[in-house]
């Protein structure tokens, strides 16, 4: 089962470091908010993998909060840059 | 290996794979309102999965946590993508040579006229 | 049709039973206490924080609830792997389309969770509410013909279909129904006077054009896309 989890790990991270990159490359704020957004996806997967793991669920809170956290962000990040790009 | 670290097995590198795909069309993919397709959906289908991986290996009264942080997902990812979708039109995200037909476009004009 | 809830502060009981379950998943213990617990805070909640009420009943009809999850889940793993076989296949190019899609109905939370659905659907999510016309605007991705541009046109129709049924109340259904076979009706009709290839479209919409202060460039093309449009009409 070990191995299981090595692999799965391995592929979050290959798509953490591919969100980094087009956090880094942009262009636009709106697609690295929609990165970001990505990654905190991944964070939460990878805790949920975590506590796979460990058999133990001691950050289902952790993880709800997260998650609904991220929403609540990113919305109100891209009205933010709706509004301020629109008009320019 | 049991039957129950089959299932989990097989969602959590399902999950993963899907978390990749959907990060791999982020960097490929030209524009942001496609972008916004891989990087909502795929994301999602294997956020999804991952969480059903995990809480066939937990006990049952913490699966119920995951069942509502895959319940948010579901509810949250949709109206993420409308209004990034929305926002990305606006502000000229969108590469104007993949679109086919933009019946989008022609109504704003026709509405102009 | 369309039929407002009245506007007042009562407590929506699906409501309540829909926090108390939320709450209870949070907490992940199912017993009275919790219950109760839930209960007293979803009230505390709705008391302080009063949405205007509505009569939808999400619970009413449990088993096509559970029908309608299992299209979306059907439809999340299917659109998926379409998805990315479109993507593998022509590595990283997309032939995309924003086509307009009439809604089948007039109540605000079935459209609203009818584009809930089609968005969560790999490939394709609304773009565009015009709520007074009664038209989607729904981005699809994979369309290189008119054929594919209609298919997506149908699976949104299809897909507004399930979940009034679902939704709905007992004459939403056949009046939704009745509606999606006029509105494939009319779009085989626009589809024989339209090409049958659309012209790609290099025109910029002139709104936004306006709304940025583009330069002269790309206003030449919007210019240039705007006599073809003419020219279809």
């Amino acid at each position: 089962m070990s191995i299981v989890f090595a692999i799965t790990f391995g592929l979050l991270a290959v798509a953490g470091l591919l969100t980094l990159l087009r956090i880094v490359r942009g262009p636009r704020t709106l697609d690295r908010i929609l990165a970001v957004d990505v990654l905190v996806v991944l964070i939460v997967a990878g805790t949920a993998v975590g506590m796979a793991m460990s058999s133990r669920g001691i950050y289902i809170a952790l993880i709800v909060v997260v998650a609904l956290l991220g929403f609540v962000g990113t919305i109100s990040v891209v009205r933010l840059v709706e509004r301020r790009e629109e008009y320019r | 290996m049991s039957v129950r670290d089959w299932i989990s097995a097989v969602g959590l590198v399902s999950g993963a794979l899907f978390c990749v795909i959907g990060a791999w069309g982020m960097v490929r993919l030209p524009d942001t309102l496609s972008r916004l397709q891989a990087a909502t959906k795929p994301q999602t289908l294997g956020l999804l999965l991952i969480l059903a991986g995990t809480a066939v290996r937990l006990e049952p009264h913490f699966a119920a946590g995951l069942v509502l942080a895959g319940l948010f997902q579901v509810i949250t990812a949709p109206v993420l993508s409308q209004l990034f979708g929305r926002a990305a039109y606006r502000t000229g995200g969108v590469d104007r040579s993949t679109l086919v037909v933009d019946e989008l476009s022609q109504r704003l004009r026709a509405g102009r006229e | 049709m369309p039929r407002r809830g009245r506007h007042g502060t009562r407590v929506a009981p699906s409501l309540v039973i829909w926090l108390v379950i939320v709450w209870m998943l949070l907490w992940g213990t199912f017993d009275v206490a919790t219950a109760v617990y839930g209960l007293v805070v979803a009230l505390i909640v709705l008391v302080l924080f009063p949405l205007p009420s509505h009569r939808w009943n999400i619970f009413r009809r449990p088993w096509r609830l559970a029908v309608l999850a299992g299209y979306v889940l059907v439809d999340l793993f299917g659109s998926a792997l379409r998805f990315v076989a479109d993507a593998v296949r022509n590595s990283g190019r997309v032939s995309a389309a924003i086509i307009a899609v009439p809604v089948l109905s007039d109540v605000d939370h079935i459209i609203a969770s009818a584009a809930n659905v089609v968005s969560l659907a790999p490939g394709k999510f609304v773009l565009q509410i015009d709520r007074p016309g009664g038209i989607w605007y729904v981005y699809t991705t994979g369309v290189r013909a008119a054929q594919d541009a209609h298919k997506a046109y149908d699976d949104v129709v299809d897909m507004q279909r399930v979940v009034v049924w679902a939704f709905g109340d007992e004459q939403e259904a056949p009046e939704a129904r009745s509606r999606a076979e006029e509105a494939k009706r009319q779009r085989d009709r626009t589809a024989a006077s339209r090409p049958q290839e659309p012209a790609p479209i290099e025109a910029v919409a002139e709104s936004e054009a306006e709304a940025r202060g583009a330069d002269a460039d790309t206003d030449a093309d919007a210019g240039d896309g705007d006599e073809n449009r003419r020219e279809d009409r």
